[in-house]
């Protein structure tokens, strides 16, 4: 029995883990959820520009399509956010697989809230290149992008008009899958060296990795994950996709806890039989 | 196909016909374009998902299938978005500027990049690599040394960013704990306590209490910091002080790498929570 335990096949954990999504999805249980300081820190901020007529905020898609479920209901949240207080928004991609996630998240809340493309919006598009596009944009916005995705001239929109450079926008969230805002663009060239206020969503694995920069202030805020965007929602008080998810989410945490939990204590079973069986060892 | 990549192909390939029968007779799904599309995406979901019993055609359909895709959609984006906007239109379509000369240059650096796969002249690559390589390393260190390395050493070690009393509380007891686990010998040297649980729930209980009194955190990290750190240091024998300070960073290193796959599991649990409301709510409509 013990030993059965011990090596139970994986196939089996898999099958637990379906039972508990598929029964948390289909019968949830609301759980309360409450938002964090460094989810509330990028709330805050958005809400402070409120009332600035020239507030724009970049916001940057750096995620594919495999990590949307943890990051596209955050993005659509602070669009509708900053379209809801009059902030224009600008839109930019550094990965060309969110070029799609990206003019949905737009259109959804460009929609929703009744916003103009060209006059309170913009998309960007894809620009290859990463820290090249982000030193372009900081030494001149129109030579990085010249024209938007639909090919609208940047000098031209009124959303983007008066910036000239990356310092110009008041606000920098980089939804981010990989590694855009530590290691290769935002952080090491956006901030260090054109001081532009940055706010970060990233994926669940990558999280452990910006609560250095949260605590040295290189990073104003941070949405980590599903959880992250849960919270959000909470914020901005819109229930969504991300707050339904929450749900099999913690019902598969509690599975998983239980088979770390079975696993030790057959560990520690395992481990005074064979003392008992040899006590010379 | 061994017998259970044959129960695999066989399992997941009648769950997704029979299903999909029954949405498309319930009149749930159309036989349109969406609707294919639905069909489509929830067949190649659950032949990649196929996998998880055991490897088998279905999923290495499926792997070459999203490879290809991926491939190619990347390809057609690139090709609009950059290649034709950035480099065809403007040396050979549009009047061209001077501006537009300068991408001559970067253009042919860029073509004997791709002559790699030839052989006779694969050597021309080494040129373009060179000047990835240079630029690369270049435009990296400055901005690397200042963002990774020196603006986290202010924080962690400066009192005036954030320090407060308690931290300096934390720091006197944790030096202190250390040198009594050092002197607390075994016989043979080696200080047992540093090898027990005794100082992994110690510093649960401080980080608790850190936690819950909200203040005491920047001298745990810098601890953590400066343990981790001598643990990797390996030209010196970590034993006696050296050893038990090593010891602490073990601990720091092991709740690290606890953190990470808790935030790990969390990560690939939402993503399957994703595909799973796709298959409940837009293949199967039970949502």
């Amino acid at each position: 029995m013990v030993d059965r335990l011990l090596n139970i096949d994986r196939r089996i954990v898999f099958l637990f883990v379906f039972i508990g999504v598929t029964v948390a999805t289909l019968w949830p249980i609301l759980l309360p959820i409450r938002p964090t300081e460094n989810v509330r820190k990028i709330y805050d901020t958005i809400e402070g520009l409120k009332g600035q007529d020239d507030a724009v905020v970049l916001v940057s898609f750096d995620y594919d399509p495999g990590s949307a479920p943890e990051l596209q209901s955050g993005a659509i949240n602070i669009l509708r956010q900053c379209m809801r207080n009059d902030i224009k928004v600008v839109g930019m991609a550094l990965w060309p697989d969110a070029v799609g996630l990206a003019e949905a998240a737009f259109d959804s809340a460009a929609r929703a809230c009744n916003k103009v493309y060209g006059k309170d919006w913009t998309f960007l598009g894809y620009k290859p290149g990463e820290a090249s596009v982000i030193i372009n944009m900081g030494q001149s916005f129109r030579s990085a992008f010249a024209q938007d995705i639909r090919g609208t001239s940047t000098a031209a929109m009124e959303v983007t008009r008066s910036i000239r450079t990356l310092s110009d926008f008041d606000y920098v969230i980089s939804f981010a899958a990989g590694n855009t805002i530590d290691r290769t663009v935002w952080i090491p060239y956006a901030v260090d060296r054109y001081k532009v206020k940055l706010g970060g969503a990233v994926t669940a694995v990558s999280s452990p990795d910006m609560f250095p920069y949260l605590q040295s202030g290189q990073l104003n805020g941070l949405l980590s994950g599903l959880a992250g965007s849960a919270e959000y929602e909470t914020l901005v008080n819109a229930p969504g996709a991300a707050m339904r998810g929450l749900v099999p989410q913690s019902a598969v945490h509690v599975i998983i806890i239980l088979f770390i939990v079975l696993g030790n204590a057959m560990y520690f079973v395992q481990r005074r039989r064979d003392r008992t069986a040899r006590p010379w060892v | 196909m061994t017998t259970s990549s044959r129960t695999a192909t066989i399992l997941f390939a009648s769950v997704f016909f029979v299903l999909s029968i029954w949405q498309l007779v319930a009149g749930k799904l159309a036989f349109d374009g969406p609707g294919l599309g639905t069909l489509t995406a929830a067949g190649i979901t659950l032949a990649l998902f196929s996998f998880l019993y055991e490897d088998n055609p279905l999923f290495k359909i499926a792997e070459h299938l999203y490879v290809g895709v991926a491939l190619g959609y990347v390809f057609t984006l690139v090709w609009y978005t950059t290649l034709l906007a950035d480099l065809v239109q403007p040396l050979f379509m549009n009047a061209r500027t001077e501006r537009a000369l300068l991408l001559v240059v970067p253009s042919i650096l860029g073509i004997m990049m791709v002559v790699r796969i030839v052989p006779k002249v694969s050597w021309l690559s080494r040129i373009s690599f060179a000047w990835v390589v240079g630029f690369g390393a270049g435009i990296s260190v400055t901005a690397n040394v200042s963002a990774q390395l020196l603006e986290q050493i202010y924080p962690t070690l400066a009192p005036g960013a954030g320090w407060e009393p308690l931290d300096v509380v934390f720091l006197v007891t944790g030096a202190v704990l250390i040198l009594l686990g050092f002197f607390l010998l075994h016989g043979d040297g080696e200080p047992t306590v540093m090898h027990s649980w005794v100082g992994p729930a110690l510093l649960t209980l401080i980080f608790a209490f850190s936690f819950f009194y909200d203040s005491g955190m920047a001298a745990l990290i810098l601890m953590g910091v400066c343990a981790v750190l001598v643990y990797f240091f390996f030209s010196v024998e970590h034993s006696g002080v050296v050893g038990a300070v090593a010891r602490v960073g073990i601990w720091f290193l092991m709740v690290a790498f606890g953190a990470s796959f808790g935030f790990t599991i969390m990560a690939r649990i939402s993503l399957l929570i994703g595909r799973m409301r796709f298959l409940l709510g837009d293949w199967l409509h039970l949502l």
